[in-house]
Order: C-alpha cells, then sequence, then structure tokens
C-alpha cells in the first residue's frame, strides 16, 4: 500500500520556487530519511504532506488529500514539525490530559512509560525545562501516538548525542512495527544510515536522489584509487573525487564492483559521503 | 520509492480504495478539552475577575470598619432609601468585576490567534486531531461563554461575601441584620445583572470577533491593527465629509445595547435613582432587544468574522 504519492508537487513562495515539480512515492512500512541542504524545500515537502500549507499537483497520503482531508488525515499522522513548538505554558501534566483528551489512538500509559525513563516531572511547566528535555517530551507524546506515518522534522536537533542514540533505538524498537511509515528529516546525516530504509535527497526544490538503502549499496561504491589507477579511474567518470592523505577517493554510480576492485580499496560510502557528492554535484561546485 | 527515471505512476495505482480511517473523538469532546487548555494558557479568565473582586471587597470591609456609623444610618432610612443604599454599591461591585472580565476578552481575543503563531505552537496543534473550526469555536467561546459564566459566578459570590460581611458587622453593632437581606431584592438583581450581562455580550459578539480576525491575520502588533485603522477612518470621514457617521456606529456598537435591553428604563428619564432603587423584572425588555437590527447585524458581522478566522487558521502559517 502506498503511503504518500505526489505527482508534479509545486510550491512557489513569491518567485522562489520551494518546490519544484516533485514526484515521489513512498511506500507503507519504509523509513524514508529526507536530506537536502537548508532552504532545500525539505521543510516545504512536509508541510505540503501534513496539509499545513496549500500546494500544486497531486499529492495523497494515506489515500487522502492532505489539504481538503486534513481533518481526518491528522487521526492517522503524527508529526514534529519544528523544536521547541510545545506551548511554553503548558504543563507535562496538561500535555498528557489534553492529547489524550483529544486523540483517539493516543496511549498515555505509553507516554508516561517514555517519560519514566526521562528526569521529566509531570508537574513541570514546558517552560523550566532544557531544550532536551521539550524534546525529550515531545517524542514521548508522539511515541506514544499509533499512527500510521510519523513525520519527524529534525527530530533530534539539540539533544545531546547520548539521547540521540536512545530516540533512534526506541524509534526503531519500540515504535516502528514494520507496518508504519517514518518519514524524517535531519542534518546529523551519520545517525540515520542504520535507521532509514530509503532515502531521498532533495535540493533546489527538487529530488536529486531517490533509492532505497539496498540498491544505494549496490548502486554506489567509493574507491580509495591508487595513485597508478587515478586516470584510468577517472574514465570511468567518478561522481565525486576528493583528496585524503594525498590519495583520490571517487564515488562511482552504477560501477561493476569487480571493475573497481582492481583500482583500489572499495567499500559502500556513507550517506555523508553521498550526500556531499551528490550536492557538489548538483550545486555545480567545481571539483 | 521511485526514482525520478521511473517516475511514470500508472493512474490505476494512484487511487487507492478509500482507508479506513480512525474514528475520530466526538466533536463536543475535544470542543471542551479545546476550552479546558484555553483557560489552562490563559489564567487570567479567572484570576483578574477574581483579583478585581477580592480588592472591592477589602475595600468595602475597611471602609465599614472605619466608618460603621453607615450602617446605622442604613437602619434610620425608609425602604426605598435602603434598597438603594444597598443595590448601589452591588451594582458597582458587578460593573467594575465585568468591566474587567471584558477587557479581559479584548486582550484575549487580540493574542488568541497570534500568539500561537509567534510562539510557533501551532504546529504542535495542527498535528492534534482537532480541526480549525473546533480551535476557532473554543476560542471564540472564551468571551462568549467562559468569560461571562466564570464572572457571573464571581460576581454573585462578591455579592453574598459582601452581604454576610454587613451582616456579621451590623450584628456585632446590635443592628438588625436581617434588614440587609429583606430590602435587597437579591434574585431580582442578579436576574437583571446576568440579563444585562448577556444582552452586553451578543452585543459585542462582532468586537470580539474583529479582534479575534486581526490576531488571526496580523503579523506583529495586532493590537495597533485592530484599532488604528478604525480611528483613522473615522478621522478621515469627520475630515473629508464632516460626518461622524462610523464614530456614531463605533459608540453604538459600545453602549447601544443599553437602549434596547432596558428599552423600559432608558424611556422614562435616565434618572439613576430609578436604576438603581427599582430594578423590576417588568423594565426588561428582551423582546426589543432581540428583535433590535442592531443586534442581529451584530451577530451576522460576528459570524462572517468567525467564517474569516477559522479560514485564516488554515492558511496563516507561523510568523
Amino acid at each position: 500500500m502506498t503511503c504518500i504519492e505526489a505527482r508534479g508537487l509545486r510550491k512557489v513562495y513569491g518567485k522562489s520556487v520551494a518546490l519544484d515539480s516533485v514526484d515521489m512515492r513512498v511506500e507503507e512500512g519504509r523509513i524514508l530519511g529526507l536530506i537536502g541542504p537548508n532552504g532545500a524545500g525539505k521543510s516545504t515537502a512536509l508541510h505540503a504532506i501534513l496539509g499545513l500549507t496549500p500546494y500544486q499537483g497531486e499529492l495523497k497520503v494515506l489515500g487522502l488529500d492532505p489539504w481538503t482531508e486534513r481533518d481526518a488525515l491528522m487521526r492517522d499522522v503524527c508529526f514534529i514539525a519544528d523544536v521547541a513548538v510545545l506551548p511554553r505554558w503548558m504543563k507535562v501534566s496538561q500535555a498528557l490530559d489534553y492529547v489524550a483528551g483529544v486523540h483517539p489512538r493516543f496511549d498515555r500509559a505509553k507516554a508516561e512509560g517514555f517519560l519514566a525513563k526521562t528526569t521529566i516531572r509531570h508537574s513541570s511547566r514546558v517552560k523550566d525545562l532544557s531544550k532536551g528535555m521539550v524534546t525529550q517530551l515531545h517524542l514521548a507524546l508522539v511515541m506514544a501516538i499509533d499512527a500510521k506515518l510519523l513525520v519527524l522534522d529534525e527530530p533530534t536537533l539539540g539533544l545531546d548525542l547520548l539521547y540521540r542514540k536512545q530516540f533512534y533505538d526506541a524509534l526503531l524498537n519500540e515504535y516502528f512495527d514494520g507496518t508504519r511509515t517514518i518519514v524524517v528529516t535531519t542534518h546529523q546525516v551519520e545517525e540515520i544510515q542504520h535507521v532509514v530504509t530509503d532515502l531521498m535527497f532533495v535540493n533546489h526544490g527538487r529530488i536529486v536522489l531517490d533509492c532505497s538503502m539496498d540498491t544505494m549499496d549496490d548502486r554506489y561504491a567509493e574507491v580509495m584509487v591508487g595513485p597508478e589507477h587515478v586516470s584510468a579511474a577517472r574514465v570511468l567518470k567518478p561522481l565525486y573525487e576528493r583528496q585524503v592523505f594525498g590519495r583520490s577517493v571517487m564515488l562511482f554510480d552504477g560501477v561493476n564492483r569487480g571493475v573497481l576492485t582492481e583500482l583500489g580499496e572499495v567499500r559502500t560510502p556513507s550517506i555523508a559521503d553521498l550526500f556531499v557528492a551528490m550536492m557538489t554535484e548538483t550545486q555545480g561546485v567545481a571539483r | 520509492m521511485n526514482s525520478s527515471a521511473e517516475s511514470v505512476v500508472s493512474e490505476t495505482t494512484f487511487a487507492e480504495p478509500a482507508r479506513t480511517a480512525t474514528a475520530a473523538m466526538p466533536m463536543i469532546q475535544t470542543l471542551l478539552w479545546s476550552m479546558r487548555r484555553e483557560v489552562w494558557e490563559n489564567r487570567s479568565i479567572y484570576i483578574a475577575p477574581a483579583s478585581v473582586a477580592v480588592a472591592l471587597i477589602a475595600a468595602f470591609t475597611i471602609s465599614l470598619v472605619r466608618h460603621p456609623e453607615v450602617l446605622a444610618r442604613l437602619v434610620g432610612m425608609d425602604a426605598d432609601g435602603q434598597r438603594m443604599a444597598l443595590v448601589i454599591p452591588c451594582s458597582v461591585v458587578a460593573g467594575f468585576v465585568i468591566v474587567t472580565s471584558v477587557l479581559v476578552g479584548v486582550f484575549y481575543c487580540l493574542d488568541a490567534m497570534y500568539g500561537e503563531r509567534r510562539d510557533r505552537s501551532i504546529f504542535f496543534w495542527k498535528s492534534l486531531p482537532v480541526s480549525d473550526l473546533v480551535t476557532v469555536l473554543a476560542k471564540m467561546s472564551v468571551p462568549m461563554v467562559v468569560l461571562p459564566v466564570v464572572t457571573f459566578v464571581i460576581v454573585v459570590v462578591t455579592q453574598l461575601v459582601l452581604l454576610l460581611l454587613c451582616s456579621v458587622l451590623m450584628l456585632v453593632h446590635g443592628l438588625d441584620a436581617g434588614l440587609l437581606w429583606r430590602q435587597l431584592p437579591l434574585p431580582e438583581m442578579e436576574v437583571v445583572i446576568l440579563y444585562g450581562f448577556m444582552a452586553m455580550t451578543l452585543w459585542y459578539a462582532p468586537v470580539y470577533g474583529w479582534l479575534l480576525f486581526v490576531s488571526s491575520w496580523a503579523k506583529r502588533a495586532p493590537l495597533m491593527w485592530a484599532v488604528l485603522p478604525v480611528l483613522a477612518a473615522a478621522i478621515v470621514e469627520r475630515i473629508a465629509f464632516n460626518t461622524g457617521y462610523l464614530w456614531q456606529m463605533l459608540k453604538y456598537r459600545q453602549s447601544g445595547f443599553v437602549g434596547t435591553a432596558f428599552a423600559g428604563i432608558v424611556d422614562r428619564s435616565g434618572d439613576a435613582r430609578h436604576v438603581a432603587a427599582f430594578i423590576p423584572l417588568s423594565q426588561l425588555t428582551p423582546g426589543v432587544f432581540f428583535s433590535s437590527l442592531g443586534l442581529w447585524t451584530g451577530l451576522v458581522a460576528a459570524g462572517l468574522f468567525f467564517a474569516a478566522v477559522v479560514r485564516m487558521r488554515r492558511y496563516r502559517e507561523p510568523i
């Protein structure tokens, strides 16, 4: 079943094109990492998916039009659209009460369970919590909602390393059940390397890469090319080339691994390597 | 997932069969929770009128303790004089508390739609299955229902506390405290206050609607946007045409309900003695009020503002 499907999705703010005719399709049960530089259109895409902004083109989320059928959609979709959006005046207990009161799929016991692992007290107000604790609270609320689609825009911003790790562990072990769909954006690309099943790079309002992690492993290879093979390697048109300790590291797209092994040490690139390569290429930066 | 190269999706796969969407919470339940959260956020809804009430009780207490002869003088008055001497302070107390409540309502409305965009908490509220309609309904209900109910309860409690206080003081000074309870037409007085308050609230509905609309629209300084354009328009009218229709309209919207809701009293002479001393229920004219054009044009305007606010909440993004 398809969770998100967009065709010709377009959004223009004044003269700037935030989304330029995007086609995308996310199947149910996937964890999609949406990666892109600031202003690439990630948030605009998410806002369109969540019915927060009008758009041109066709878009269906869980079979519903997010702009016209938003009220129904929000029962099955949950999101954190920005950091620190919990109202500052609210008490933790009030947040629990309120979400339990209005959300048919909120499991209060589960949220209390997540909170019990933190140092957050029920009587605290959001404004008295640290930035990291506010994020923890929001994640506890969101992860206790039995949603079909969870959208997280920079969920771990402001969290320390220890909690970021815990968060993704909890997301995978306690939240993700194989049928839910998760869309996550982050600047910390390394931390989602082993979390996401699919990867999408966005730049200048366009999707510049869209593949599953399995495909990525097959398609892309990074080679530490020995000096004697550099010109031979360049003939194979590497996507990107950088110098590490005086040696060339080249990233290839769809070149047979057998061929590459003869040029030097081959490894699968990290998302970060691939991201840098793709962004440098699409932004036309000289190599 | 499909890469841009394989993005040709057949028409048949696009139209998914309708999914079994999760049933919604009953609308009344989400509305009540949303109203409750407005009260959590805006504690001034009850703190402000209650504080004024407490201050008034303190002021009357000090005054009566310092000048107990006032109570003795009360005993010596004729029945009409006694009623007036009791009704006037009660009305003054009610007036102060109600004016406070209206001010709270005005400032509440100015911030209600603006604040959630400024602090970006709108992203949290919108992540929950509460529609824009229910949200705006809950916000509109604060000046229209929540504040009046809370305020009326505070008024009644304040008046009862003051009466009890006077009774105690009279007993202490060996006076007939029963006089207070015999002479003050308490139930009638509360009915008049409730009726007047309700008429005023309905009359002010377009004002609250306008303030909510400005709050939902303005990117900054909603108070300025709510007041200055209207004032400017009135001044321009005066200078350009030497007329004062807009100004008259504003004044009418401020106090026009008195003339229709209490048509009986105003018709007579406007003598304060009559107003205060005899609040006979026969002088309330709900018929005149509810058939007045001013009320209904106001309610229609409030309805239009309400619809505009719901729409604005859908489109407006955080500031």
